[in-house]
């Protein structure tokens, strides 16, 4: 699942929680860990605003992640051939 | 063995001796989809509604521009109301467009940036020149809101075509 998330965040410059959320196939707990623990690693970013009045909360990647994120797909593009 | 080289044999045979390896090819495989499909997801979110934006963006400018060329310099109330109207439609633009999107795909921010800064350069350029140089001015404030148009119509196209793929 971390790579469903890191996938999708690695193809944008920032994304709703709501929209990774509903792409992922995660209740909102369950991506709030993963994001979380991506967060720790220093992998993702988390920013918390408002659209209006209402609460919205943004995830992006930063460099070190995008970074290891490609180096995962090098390897994977090595494995498929 | 072939001496003339390895045949199909000696591929089932080489297969055969590593089972896990067209397993992890293709896993590798579909992980490298799920990345391609995640971009698609992530371009699809946000370029229709930037391009839907920016496109309204350009129409609304270049309509208003054309719409001060009737007035001359004394029509203060006249300028102030079509100005009210083209403030109003913006506002109405960028409520119904962007706060829908919900991701923007990656360099969109530097992508958008260049085309407001230069619909905002070349607006500001057509208003000023017009209503002190070229008031009720027809001819002028037409191409100039043509010409505005034109860096918010290219990165509706950009977003739409490039980034759709």
């Amino acid at each position: 699942m971390p790579f469903s998330i890191a996938a999708l965040l690695a193809a944008a410059d920032e994304a709703e929680f709501a929209f990774v959320r509903d792409s992922v196939e995660l209740s909102d707990s369950a991506l709030s860990k993963q994001a979380a623990a991506l967060e720790a690693a220093g992998y993702v970013k988390v920013r918390k605003g408002y659209l209006g009045k209402v609460p919205r909360t943004w995830l992006s990647m930063t460099p070190r992640g995008r970074a290891a994120f490609a180096a995962h797909l090098d390897v994977l593009r090595e494995i498929a051939g | 063995m072939n001496i003339d080289g390895p045949d199909e044999h000696d591929a089932e045979q080489h297969e055969s001796a590593y089972p896990g390896s067209q397993v992890e090819r293709d896993a590798a495989a579909a992980r490298l989809d799920e990345a391609r499909g995640a971009a698609r997801r992530v371009a699809v979110e946000g370029s229709a509604s930037a391009s839907a934006w920016l496109s309204g963006l350009a129409a609304a400018s270049a309509v208003y521009l054309a719409a001060l060329g009737w007035f001359a310099r004394t029509d203060e109330a006249e300028v102030l109301g079509v100005s009210l109207v083209f403030g109003a439609v913006v506002g109405v633009l960028a409520v119904v467009h962007l706060r829908r999107v919900r991701a923007s795909s990656l360099g969109f921010s530097r992508r958008f940036g260049i085309a407001m800064g230069a619909w905002g350069a070349c607006f500001a350029a057509s208003l000023g020149a017009g209503l002190l140089i070229f008031p009720g001015s027809v001819a002028f404030f037409t191409v100039a809101g043509a010409i505005t148009a034109v860096p918010p119509l290219w990165g509706s196209v950009r977003e739409l075509v490039v980034v759709r793929g």
